[in-house]
């Protein structure tokens, strides 16, 4: 059978809504002026429930048009032409053109508002309206069992009904199915719970914590959700569920204690019971609730202003001394007292072997790894951090770079520990001597002399000495190097519980997880910002060597510089008869060049991310 | 978010890849494939032959105006319906981003010596969001059928409450996997079997994804028949089984 459609049929079809059709007024004919079509419409629903309805005050032919010739019409000749909702609801005909009923079930306005001749406004109680109409076809006896729908049958105008959460004339054709569009049901689903629970008169009103939504950003699940990759993480609905979101003291709750293995097991699989302590929307500033959270963030909180207050005064006051220093000898024309020989000052001694160049070049790039992939879910809520993201190819991809660098990372570490175990413990010598290599110049050990130095750099800064004459090593330098096996403990230690936290509860329970993420996150922060600030400046961008100082890329420095910035280790070389074996060829150009690139492109890197998380942290 | 990645993966094999891949399949098997937008800026006097894949109901329920009904499942013993003129364009569309019944049919014009056959990108619901005309010939009036989840079914099933399980997915479908009991008639064919299916008993259609019943059900109701619909249809079906297989292990 051959069934050509044809559009002189359209005339044929009589009541179809055809919304899209835009077919404007031609002058709305009171109802009263036409009582024609009463004549023969005379049914109790056209003359009197139709005046008293909502559209009451338009005549027939308002809606059914292109009537010319009545005898026609009474004969069947002539049908009215489809009726066009949109020519008075045009916003709602505009909505409905992507809506999922539409899209995908072909539902006309009158497949819903079926009693369109009779409708009358329900301005008591929308909610309850809406969900009347929607559950004909959608029983949902979970909504209706549900904390939401429970609020809305009481009265309760702020409980989500159907098309709070789902749209009313605009639903969205991935409602039936998270599988479908799993990334942007979850986020849509996710923005439209927000929408209330992050509203403070809302939540107010009715007793509930304003702040919940922003305790959630800050877990893992909210900051990669808030990023723009929500696909792997859990989102609102992914532990409260759909349409039976109930309190989590309601033995139903998903949320409730005894439902929280199999909620957590939804996207979860290996871990042992104790997983579930983990806290989804954790505040750690409440101390009553969360007192290991609390004082942890206290401890990390006191951590940073320490140690950034310490040392951003020590270098402040350090670069206003060398400056001044600096002025006064270009000013006068004063140079450095210099004992060596025209040859001599210029002869290259190895500072740094090839093995430990090699390994800070490998600890630079694994560290800038770390902070651009790390950094952007701290501050996820920044412009910077969604582009930064997006450069890796997303959150999850991000995450395995970041892994990848923090194993890197930890091996150097290990390697380090290892080599310094040696050099305090060599092969044939045992423990002979061994406190006197710990202690001794050519140690990382802090010592006494640590202590001196430090009173006397605080001394010189205020023009109250000389400037301490160090050996092979500085107090701030031993600083660095310890501060990496600080944070190694810190930000290793946590970042391996989260690395795979269902292992994890295997030793600790859930809520160590909220305390590792603090952990790692404020011991990231203090890493980046220490070695952006205070190491950078203590190594390159003091006035006597700034812009950088190619040192630990070349290996070498002139014998000049050995005996001004180390007159201790020079003297101790001399003596020794040890600085013969440490003279070196100065450095050919292709080394300093791609030392030069390298460094001052690693320098500008570390200032732009110093920018950006100023940026994150002061907007 | 074991769960979550099964279906994406599906979503990737059966859904996605299909639609994205539509102009490389268009290109292997000898047809091509339009857009709306170029389809609607066709001049009048050039309108390519229009052929809408759906079922008879679906098709005179709502079609792009001027379209043949022509169902997938019947292109080969309906051939004779095209015209004649091998060389005559022919745009031939579904109702699912998987274009499956479409690119199907397209196939059997191809087979046939039909050189200009095109398969309409995105179906009627793309032609739909981008705001063009659709026309009725035989509206269905969209019924309130309640429609039953999955668990609930299962829990009907179990206790052996008085139903018939129809399924109107295409026979090919339908011998790949179903619901235990269920019986098949397929939705191109429901408007000539709709008299064997019982009056007397509730009937629950099953589809694919939940899409296709709403139409189908309001069909039956308008009959006589007592009707539910399996919401979600069999991807939620199977979802829930194989949640609750993997919930075993």
């Amino acid at each position: 059978m051959r069934h050509r459609v044809n559009l002189l049929f359209l005339c044929h079809v009589g009541m179809v809504i055809l919304f899209l059709a835009g077919v404007p007024i031609s002058g709305g004919t009171a109802w009263a002026k036409v009582p024609d079509c009463l004549s023969c419409h005379d049914d109790h629903l056209f003359r009197t429930q139709f005046p008293e309805s909502v559209h009451g005050n338009n005549g027939c032919t308002s809606c059914h048009k292109d009537i010319r010739n009545v005898d026609h019409h009474m004969t069947g000749k002539e049908k009215t032409a489809p009726v066009s909702c949109g020519s008075c609801h045009p916003e709602i005909a505009r909505e409905y053109r992507s809506n999922f009923h539409n899209v995908e079930l072909n539902f006309r306005c009158n497949d819903c508002h079926r009693d369109i001749h009779s409708f009358k406004a329900n301005r008591k109680n929308i909610k309850l309206a809406v969900i009347e109409k929607c559950t004909e076809c959608h029983g949902n006896e979970e909504y209706v069992a549900s904390g939401h729908g429970e609020a809305v049958l009481k009265g309760n105008q702020d409980a989500a009904a159907c098309s709070d959460c789902h749209g009313l004339h605009s639903t969205q054709v991935f409602h039936t199915s998270l599988e479908k569009y799993p990334a942007e049901a979850r986020e849509f689903y996710n923005q439209k719970c927000k929408h209330c629970h992050a509203d403070p008169s809302l939540t107010k009103r009715n007793n509930l914590s304003a702040d919940i939504v922003a305790y959630y950003e800050q877990t893992y699940h909210g900051k990669v959700q808030d990023i723009g990759y929500p696909t792997r993480v859990a989102g609102c609905a992914d532990c409260h569920t759909f349409h039976n979101i109930l309190p989590k003291d309601d033995p139903r709750s998903s949320i409730h204690p005894q439902n929280l293995v199999e909620n957590c097991g939804r996207c979860h699989t290996g871990f042992h019971a104790r997983f579930v302590d983990y806290k989804a929307h954790p505040n750690y500033r409440d101390r009553k609730n969360y007192p290991s959270l609390f004082w942890t963030f206290v401890f990390m909180t006191g951590l940073l202003v320490f140690t950034f207050l310490f040392f951003w005064v020590h270098t402040l006051l350090w670069w206003r001394k060398t400056y001044w220093e600096k002025h006064r000898m270009e000013k006068f024309g004063i140079r450095h007292e210099c004992t060596l020989s025209f040859e001599e000052s210029l002869q290259h001694v190895q500072r740094f072997s090839l093995k430990e160049r090699v390994l800070h070049v490998i600890l630079i790039l694994s560290f800038f790894t770390l902070v651009m992939t790390g950094f952007p879910l701290k501050y996820h809520e920044t412009p910077w951090a969604k582009i930064l993201i997006s450069l890796w190819g997303g959150a999850h991809q991000a995450g395995l770079f970041h892994r990848g660098a923090a194993l890197v990372l930890i091996a150097i570490v290990v390697y380090v520990a290892w080599h310094s175990l040696r050099f305090i413990f060599p092969k044939g010598q045992g423990t002979k001597g061994w406190i006197g290599r710990l202690l001794g110049p050519d140690s990382l050990f802090p010592n006494l002399k640590d202590w001196d130095d430090m009173k006397g750099m605080f001394r010189w800064f205020f023009d109250r000495g000389e400037m301490p004459k160090f050996d092979r090593w500085t107090y701030w330098e031993k600083f660095d190097f310890f501060a990496v096996f600080w944070g190694m403990f810190a930000i290793g230690g946590s970042g391996i519980l989260l690395w795979k936290p269902e292992w994890s509860s295997y030793l600790f329970p859930g809520w160590i997880m909220n305390i590792a993420a603090l952990v790692h996150s404020e011991e990231a922060l203090l890493a980046a910002l220490f070695i952006f600030t205070v190491h950078f400046f203590n190594t390159h961008f003091i006035p006597n060597k700034f812009p950088m100082d190619r040192i630990i890329f070349t290996g070498t420095y002139r014998m000049e510089e050995l005996q001004v910035q180390r007159p201790r280790e020079y003297e101790r070389l001399v003596t020794e008869h040890r600085m013969e074996s440490l003279k070196r060829e100065h450095p050919g150009i292709p080394l300093k060049l791609i030392s030069a690139a390298f460094g001052l492109t690693s320098l500008l890197l570390g200032l732009l991310l110093t920018m950006l998380i100023f940026w994150a942290i002061f907007s | 978010m074991r769960y979550l990645k099964k279906s994406v993966n599906l979503v990737v094999l059966f859904v996605m890849l299909p639609a994205l891949f539509a102009s490389t399949l268009a290109a292997e098997r000898g047809w091509k494939t339009i857009s709306p937008h170029d389809l609607r800026q066709i001049p009048a006097g050039k309108i390519p032959v229009l052929i809408n894949t759906m079922s008879h109901l679906e098709c005179l329920d709502h079609s792009i105006p001027g379209s043949l009904c022509i169902p997938a499942e019947e292109f080969e013993k309906n051939i004779s319906q095209l015209p004649p003129e091998k060389s005559t364009m022919l745009v031939l569309y579904c109702e699912s981003e998987t274009l499956w019944r479409s690119c199907e049919a397209a196939d059997v014009a191809v087979k046939n010596g039909y050189t200009q056959v095109t398969v309409l990108e995105g179906g009627l619901p793309a032609w739909k969001k981008s705001g063009y005309e659709t026309v009725s010939v035989e509206r269905i009036p969209r019924m309130a059928v309640p429609s039953i989840k999955p668990p609930i079914l299962k829990q009907w099933l179990t206790e052996k409450r008085d139903f018939l399980l129809v399924d109107i997915r295409p026979e090919k479908l339908f011998r790949q996997g179903h619901i235990e009991g269920a019986v098949n008639i397929p939705l191109y064919q429901l408007h000539l079997r709709y008299g064997e299916l019982p009056l007397k008993r509730l009937v629950i259609l099953v589809d694919n994804r939940g899409f296709r019943t709403s139409l189908a059900a309001s069909y039956l109701i308008r009959k006589g028949f007592e009707v539910r619909r399996l919401f979600g249809g069999m991807a939620k079906w199977e979802t829930m089984i194989a949640r609750e297989k993997a919930a075993k292990k």
